[in-house]
């Protein structure tokens, strides 16, 4: 087994995962389209999520062009679902704020990947290019973006990434609340979600750092999912990433 | 209305998450040595979101049914044999589904 201890996961990670891959077809692909093509395995695991927001919804009796409007203005699945069951209970302005905020923190360690992608972009524009950022488009980007440096190239492939992403994110909203009652059990499709974060996570475990951040970062979770304001998962990543650097020094 | 400004602001405050470190950085570099630490950030936010998907229910700690670990074990084996990350998806969705027809509920 070759050693990818010189090797950035990440860098591992956008190897491994597309070895017997037609990579030539993605390079002759304009690289929207190639974003596109990359993010659409990714757009199937938010569907479920969709269908609970859309039916959840429609449940409460909220305004659903509200509730429809997070789908592009939050861009964040659990955020939105929060934000669309504390508005239907009554909760006060500010705790819904305050704990959309809270569940997405991790968009913070997000933005700290993107400002290395477009780092020769202008300000201005890396401000407009992080509106969309989130799970799918972070992890589609970094593997892609680990072997391509090109901003042009970059630029492009993100926006056909996020263009499908959200474009098919609001759809199968707006479907879902259109269809509440006919639709098949979102239990049928609960398992795809953790299914295509899995095909990421499995390449991505390349040596012991790695392999320490994913064990920290998993239990960690777990045993931090009754913290409040959902930040389980920011301090299941936290634990993750000291995990992997405690590992790295020590190797 | 009152929605819609709630709305607003828990996008305004989702949005400067999201440019909380192409700000704070601007016009700074990271060193190296950190960047290379922090490249185990991916995987750890991947760990994170599949074990809150499969492992915490209703914002508790709980195991996932059996069509599910029978997906996820089937998912594993072919993506870590093939290094192909949509075959989790091909492999494990199939596996689940007829988990749940055959085995007794």
């Amino acid at each position: 087994m070759t050693t990818t201890t010189s090797i950035r996961p990440d860098e591992a990670l956008a190897v491994e995962s597309r070895q017997g891959q037609p990579d030539r077809l993605v390079r002759a692909l304009p690289p929207g389209l190639a974003g596109a093509r990359d993010v659409l395995p990714l757009v199937v695991g938010v569907v479920p999520l969709a269908m609970v927001i859309g039916v959840t919804a429609r449940a409460t009796g909220i305004d659903l062009t509200v509730a429809w409007a997070g789908s592009f203005l939050l861009i964040a699945g659990s955020a939105q679902l929060s934000l669309v069951q504390m508005l239907s209970d009554g909760a006060g302005p500010l705790s819904i704020v305050a704990t959309v905020t809270a569940v997405n923190a991790r968009f913070v360690v997000y933005s700290l990947g993107f400002r290395r992608w477009f780092e020769d972009e202008p300000l201005g524009r890396r401000l407009l290019l992080a509106f969309p950022l989130v799970d799918q488009l972070y992890l589609v980007c970094q593997q892609r973006f680990a072997t391509e440096s090109n901003p042009s190239w970059r630029r492009r492939y993100y926006l056909g990434a996020a263009g499908v992403l959200v474009g098919c994110w609001s759809a199968a909203q707006a479907l879902s609340m259109a269809f509440a009652g006919s639709l098949p059990p979102s239990a049928m499709f609960e398992i795809a979600t953790p299914l295509v974060f899995l095909g990421f996570l499995v390449p991505a475990i390349v040596d012991r750092s790695t392999a320490a951040t994913v064990a920290a970062a998993a239990v960690a979770t777990v045993a931090g999912s009754q913290l409040p304001f959902h930040s389980g998962l920011v301090a299941g990543i936290a634990c993750g990433v000291l995990a992997g650097i405690a590992t790295q020094e020590r190797q | 209305m009152t929605a819609w400004a709630v709305l607003f602001a828990a996008a305004a405050a989702t949005y400067l998450l999201r440019i909380s470190m192409v700000v704070a950085l601007a016009g700074r570099s990271v060193p190296a040595r950190v960047e290379r630490r922090l490249s185990v950030m991916g995987p750890a936010v991947l760990a994170a979101i599949v074990a809150n998907s499969l492992f915490v229910h209703h914002g508790a700690p709980a195991l996932p049914t059996v069509p599910t670990a029978l997906g996820v074990a089937a998912a594993v084996l072919v993506v870590a044999r093939t290094r192909r990350p949509n075959r989790a998806l091909l492999v494990g969705l199939p596996v689940a589904w007829l988990a749940t027809l055959l085995l007794p509920t």
